[in-house]
């Protein structure tokens, strides 16, 4: 176990730059999730880690050692990959055993090693099977334990649950996490999935375009978003975006400017920044769907239904505002159908403010 | 999935036999040729199977002329080819399909060129590259023009055997502590049994029934091979058709007992499960 530490860690291929200066330091025994659309880098970064990949500019370590020059194999990093990646040839224990014959320890120690992990992971009666013969799920599992009787350094994830259907990704999800926990192994994980980044992590890494757009905890990446891709990639249904404009009304004596949105001739709400704003007030408006309420009639914003996603658990409103698409979501049991108005209510700290232009937050 | 009635499959069955039958007839023939005595070849006309059968030409064959020694040369050509081209095929096909190179484009066109020619072309200038080094009426000889000219399709195949591993499992390899070298011997090599084989019985064959060469490189008969040794059968006034379908039968047991003992290995599918659910 150690803490790995990222510094201005750059990967051209050509003139393409994958990653652009990321920074990250992860403590010992923290799961760290990286999370981000197909081609923002994320496996990359993984790979950089792992030795699979060289290191075109910066530097990691993991504890005190500078690894950027080390062959994977001297790195004390295990890995899961998408696609488990099990030796077809071997058995279960064969394939859980190969590290650590290549590293040299006795017969009795394997065996006592792949044991205890096969009980943790209650694969005992797979150890004999070979990896054709195992479900998605086993698979998953005997990859994990390849990677746990090593008591690596680390272990890195690379989308290990893509493979799985929904029900059985939601259950080794936990199992990770919990398996995780118990050992106190620093992890990092690779996922595209927003949900999985938010249940499983510590910290998430959100990147886009081969840079680091924000790291923090999942309820920082929630509530408090640094930019617009991070506003729109976590959360589901997504964050709702409203071209409006500041309307100036006062600067307090502190700094900050309060300001009325409007949208249309619609007023959303009273807001408070201290950073400047476009001369002509354009802002973009963030709201989380399930920040919207239907209001009464008389003091709400007037809507109407587009479509109507009942999802069980509630229902998903497609309205238009004053012209704009928007999504709100509740819990509430709904009268009312397609084309029908509804007024709805924001509350004003609910509204997040970003650049049009360049997309950051205006706090 | 599609239903087809009773017509169908009998069709499907006829064509299937009509083409086995055409495929297998000739080697039917040589059979029935080599069984044939001598004094019924001419006389009883075109028949099916002799009246009479004999093991003659069989024990001639073998006792009476050249043919054992021709038999051993073969054995030791095809077999050191085999070895050799499968050894540097191998390398370069793992070369190939896992890492981007310098020049790897105009290698791979130059190697592609090769194949492109009839080797009727350069019998000339290869002769006289091997004269001088004293590669001519030398089994060594054959050898490495048989190398040579078997390693750029035999490396095509094997690059396409390696290709069908995924990367994964040589990277798995390499995190478990393995170096490059052991995660190939270890995990891929072992995968990709079923192509070394079927490369070296590509190679086997062709190095075992080539004529050309074997002919025009090697006049002396104790460096000869037998496809060389079965036109010792062909003399000025006639053919002994008998004793050259013997020897023609025996030259193909090996072959034949080659595949028996390697297509466990050609049935494919070794991989799957390797990857996904």
């Amino acid at each position: 176990m150690a803490a790995i530490r990222i510094h201005e860690l750059c990967k051209s291929y050509g003139d393409a730059k994958v990653l652009r200066s990321i920074n990250l330091d992860i403590d010992d025994g923290e799961f760290v999730v990286l999370v981000g659309p197909s081609g923002c880098g994320k496996s990359t970064l993984l790979r950089l880690i792992a030795g699979l990949e060289a290191i075109t500019s910066g530097e990691i370590r993991i504890g005190e050692r500078v690894i950027n020059e080390l062959a994977p194999k001297d790195r004390d990093v295990a890995m899961v990959f998408q696609s488990y990646a099990l030796y077809p040839h071997m058995t279960v224990r064969e394939n859980m055993s190969f590290s650590l014959k290549l590293k040299g320890q006795s017969r009795d120690r394997i065996a006592a090693a792949v044991d205890a992990a096969a009980a943790k992971l209650e694969i005992q009666e797979l150890l004999d099977r070979k990896p054709r013969a195992l479900s998605g799920g086993q698979r998953q599992r005997v990859a994990m334990g390849r990677a746990m009787v090593r008591e690596p350094k680390a272990f890195l994830f690379d989308e290990p649950l893509s493979n799985l259907d929904a029900r059985l990704r939601e259950q080794m999800r936990y199992e990770i996490r919990k398996l995780q926990r118990d050992l106190g192994t620093t992890s990092i994980y690779v996922t595209h999935d927003q949900i999985e980044a938010m249940t499983m992590a510590d910290r998430i890494v959100a990147m886009h375009e081969g840079i680091a757009q924000q790291i923090g905890t999942p309820a920082d990446l929630y509530d408090d978003p640094a930019n617009l891709f991070v506003a729109g990639f976590i959360g589901s249904p997504a964050m709702n975006f409203i071209e409006a404009t500041l309307v100036h009304e006062r600067a307090a004596a502190d700094g900050v400017t309060h300001s009325m949105v409007m949208v249309g001739s619609e007023r959303l709400g009273m807001v408070q920044h201290a950073a400047a704003v476009r001369k002509d007030g354009r802002v973009t408006v963030g709201i989380r769907p399930e920040r919207i309420a239907l209001g009464s009639p008389a003091a709400a914003l007037a809507t109407r239904i587009d479509l109507l996603e009942p999802t069980g658990l509630g229902t998903v409103l497609h309205l238009r505002l004053a012209g704009q698409r928007i999504k709100m979501f509740t819990t509430e049991r709904l009268t009312a159908g397609v084309k029908d108005a509804v007024g709805i209510a924001v509350h004003p700290g609910d509204l997040l403010l970003f650049d049009p232009d360049t997309g950051v937050r205006v706090r | 999935m599609e239903t087809h009635g009773k017509s169908y499959w009998a069709i499907h069955y006829l064509l299937l036999a009509a083409f086995v039958v055409f495929a297998l007839f000739p080697l039917f023939w040589l059979l029935k040729v080599s069984i044939t005595p001598n004094d019924l070849l001419y006389s009883e006309g075109v028949r099916l199977w002799p009246s009479r059968i004999t093991a003659d030409h069989y024990a001639s064959v073998i006792a009476h002329s050249q043919f054992p020694l021709f038999f051993r040369n073969s054995v030791i050509v095809a077999t050191t080819t085999a070895l050799f081209s499968t050894l540097l095929a191998a390398a370069a096909g793992y070369g190939f399909s896992r890492f981007q190179f310098r020049a790897k484009f105009w290698i791979v066109g130059l190697m592609l060129i090769t194949q492109m020619f009839p080797l009727v072309m350069i019998i000339a200038p290869i002769f006289r590259l091997l004269k001088p080094l004293g590669l001519t009426n030398s089994l060594a000889g054959l050898v490495i023009v048989y190398t040579a000219f078997n390693v750029p399709f035999a490396s095509f195949l094997m690059q396409s055997f390696f290709d069908a591993i995924p990367k994964d499992l040589e990277e798995a390899a390499m995190l478990d502590g393995a170096n490059r070298f052991a995660a190939f011997r270890k995990i891929i090599v072992p995968l990709t049994l079923p192509g070394l084989a079927a490369t070296v019985g590509f190679v086997f064959t062709a190095a075992w029934s080539e004529l050309l060469f074997a002919l025009m490189l090697n006049s002396s008969s104790a460096a000869s091979t037998f496809p060389v040794g079965l036109l010792a059968f062909v003399s000025k006034f006639s053919v002994d058709f008998g004793q050259m379908m013997a020897a023609g039968v025996l030259a193909l047991l090996p072959v034949c007992l080659f595949f028996v003992f390697i297509q466990r290995y050609l049935v494919q599918g070794l991989t799957a499960g390797a990857v996904k659910g």
